[in-house]
């Protein structure tokens, strides 16, 4: 279990952050990602960690896994990336 | 969208958030605390002194306890696996005849283990309630007492937070797409507030929608389950309870119980992932006898907040339900159980356990960071306090803004609220060690100490201003939580007397120590903005010195 667990949450991870490197307002770029791919490229894994959580547990609980972590990093994300701006440049 | 659509709902999120705002944050932060309430209770309960009773042992146990003490036959429970929060094997409690149905705190607690001589030693115990305490200011949003009206009160801050989800959803519709992930860092704080906000309260809404509706729930389920009797059960709900008339009317002996070891391999052989934690023995002499299993299955949902169970004939091994056996429920079992286990986040093990603490936590921030919102809008700015000293005329000349009585009565109450409702956790944790074996009623004092800080708190948030005091008490705040792994480093090193000498550090302390930097970094950060933010402001630090002659300062 565990190994799937691991596998699936770091699928939505990176399915997260492709979508949130897609937005204007990242910092971790100098320039956002191709909007379109990398928003895809986040669906794509985004599906594959639900495959792989599912294949933990219950299909129930991997929906409700998967949504509680997929809200979790999607709200830890701007904030680091906010972090981030604040220690490249403090606002005047 | 039309202009005064967004007016009307912009009004409804206000004031549906200002109004319930504090007593969400208190639920979210106690709430936060009861995703981990083992550990905790692990952490403030003295550490084991003797072995319990072995589990092959344990039909002995039951018969002699029984023939000493009749009446523990109503429900008694065998913990499997005991440890500090639990040290007895067989426990019951007995509640008071007219005590409030919910009121765990008014129970007389029980254990028996087997004296020397094989016979039953009964005593009574006063296991920690510190965890309950935390689970009751959740429940009924800080409220010291789990009542009918409490409840009630619960029950209607929950449907304006509800409103507030909903409003809230509405007013940020017209620029979702535009500005979702967007957290603008600008000298602009109201932007900056407003963006943390929106990214918190709109990324997690279907935790915050499970929550609210649960929570109503939850808090009127008793007028439910009595409206349901009076439209579809003709007021027999209990005998559909019930179930089938009993099969067995001749008196039941103990000593005819399966051992406990054998209902655990009829438990394993239905489920084998269910990992049984202890049996509860409901009725044992009376014409249903059931002992329900409880465990947990990290793979499945768990319908209730200390797991899932099923129930077995103690006598024949005889499955009576799996309706609340995790995975193996149907279709409308699982869906009912759906609603417990999201909110109580009883599914996936710890890592979901994890995830809700931090989830909650981040409840607590939107709702602080609403009340920051308003203040902000409402709050009238003034000159620079770093700027008095440069030659600029203008500033210096300018007076410095007087602020409304309304927004520096909830500044004040933001602040006093929050900061002591977290200052009065951790210490009211720390408190189960240091006043261990100094009061007479240990429990009682968490209450004292709890309430001592959180009322202090705000009478100190409403002496000193919100600025000040919001600094005061987060490093306040800071050193209580800080004291929770100071205390375990105190037990380890033997400073501290008594039964915890060997205490290792735990989950908890190193929680509470990352939580103390979190406090620390926020009254850093604070105490640059009262510094050096604009004078006369609510969060300025030099309000007597900038509005000499003003009403009474912001």
């Amino acid at each position: 279990m565990a190994a799937w667990l691991t596998l699936g949450m770091l699928l939505a991870a990176a399915g997260c952050a492709s979508c949130h490197l897609s937005v204007r307002h990242q910092h971790w770029l100098t320039r956002p990602l191709p909007a379109r791919p990398a928003r895809l490229a986040g669906a794509v894994l985004l599906a594959a960690a639900l495959v792989a959580l599912a294949q933990a547990m219950q299909v129930v609980v991997a929906v409700f896994v998967f949504v509680t972590w997929t809200m979790l990093v999607c709200v830890a994300l701007p904030h680091a990336d906010a972090l981030l701006a604040l220690y490249r440049k403090p606002p005047q | 969208m039309r202009a005064d659509l967004i007016r009307l709902y912009k009004t409804l999120h206000t004031w549906t958030g200002i109004i319930a705002g504090l007593a969400l944050f208190i639920a979210f932060y106690a709430g936060a605390f009861t995703v981990f309430k083992e550990p905790l209770a692990r952490w403030v309960a003295p550490p084991m002194t003797a072995l319990s009773v072995p589990l092959a042992d344990t039909p002995a146990l039951i018969t002699r306890t029984l023939a000493a003490q009749p009446a523990a036959a109503r429900d008694f429970q065998i913990t499997l696996n005991p440890d500090a929060a639990n040290p007895q094997r067989l426990t019951w409690q007995d509640h008071p005849e007219h005590g409030e149905e919910h009121d765990s705190l008014g129970a007389h607690h029980y254990a028996a283990t087997l004296a020397a001589d094989g016979s039953a030693a009964i005593e009574t115990t006063q296991p920690s309630q510190l965890t309950e305490l935390i689970d009751i200011l959740h429940r009924v949003v800080g409220l010291p007492f789990d009542n009918d009206i409490t409840r009630a009160v619960m029950g209607v801050i929950c449907m304006l937070y509800t409103l507030a989800l909903v409003s809230g959803v509405i007013l940020v519709l017209p620029t979702l797409a535009r500005d979702f992930f967007a957290m603008r860092i600008s000298a602009n704080l109201k932007r900056m507030w407003m963006d943390t906000h929106n990214v918190v309260g709109l990324i997690s809404l279907p935790f915050h929608i499970v929550m609210a509706i649960t929570a109503v729930v939850f808090a009127y389920h008793d007028g439910i389950y009595a409206l349901q009797n009076k439209l579809f059960h003709n007021g027999n709900l209990s005998a559909a309870w019930a179930g089938a008339k009993p099969q067995h009317a001749s008196p039941r002996k103990p000593a005819d119980l399966l051992p406990p070891t054998e209902l655990l391999a009829r438990s394993h052989r239905i489920a084998p992932d269910f990992i049984p934690t202890s049996l509860q023995y409901v009725q044992v002499l009376g014409p249903r006898p059931t002992v329900r299993i409880w465990g947990h299955d990290d793979s499945s949902l768990s319908p209730r907040a200390m797991g899932g169970f099923v129930a077995l004939d103690p006598y024949s091994g005889k499955v009576l339900s799996a309706d609340f056996l995790p995975g193996r429920q149907n279709a409308a079992n699982t869906t009912l159980a759906s609603f417990f286990a999201l909110h109580f986040g009883t599914f996936g093990g710890s890592v979901v356990s994890w995830m809700y603490f931090l989830l909650a936590l981040a409840g607590a921030w939107l709702f602080y960071s609403g009340n920051l919102l308003w203040i902000e809008s409402r709050r009238k700015g003034g000159r620079k306090a770093g700027r008095k000293s440069e030659p600029d005329e203008a500033q210096q000349g300018a007076p410095a803004a007087t602020q409304r009585r309304d927004v520096r009565a909830l500044a004040n109450a933001t602040v006093g609220v929050c900061l002591g409702c977290v200052a009065g956790i951790s210490l009211t944790i720390v408190a189960g060690r240091w006043l261990y074996g100094h009061v007479t009623d240990l429990n009682a004092w968490h209450w004292y100490v709890y309430y001592a800080v959180f009322l202090a708190s705000i009478a100190w948030a409403f002496w000193r201003r919100a600025a000040r005091a919001a600094v005061e008490l987060l490093w306040f705040a800071t050193a209580a939580t800080l004291a929770i792994p100071l205390t375990s480093l105190v037990c380890m090193i033997g400073l501290l007397p008594g039964p915890w000498a060997l205490t290792d550090a735990s989950g908890v302390d190193f929680t509470a120590f990352a939580g103390a930097l979190a406090l620390a970094w926020m009254a850093y950060a604070t105490t640059q903005r009262v510094r050096h933010g604009e004078a006369g402001s609510i969060w300025s630090a030099l309000p007597e010195k900038a509005e000499a002659g003003t009403e009474s300062g912001a």
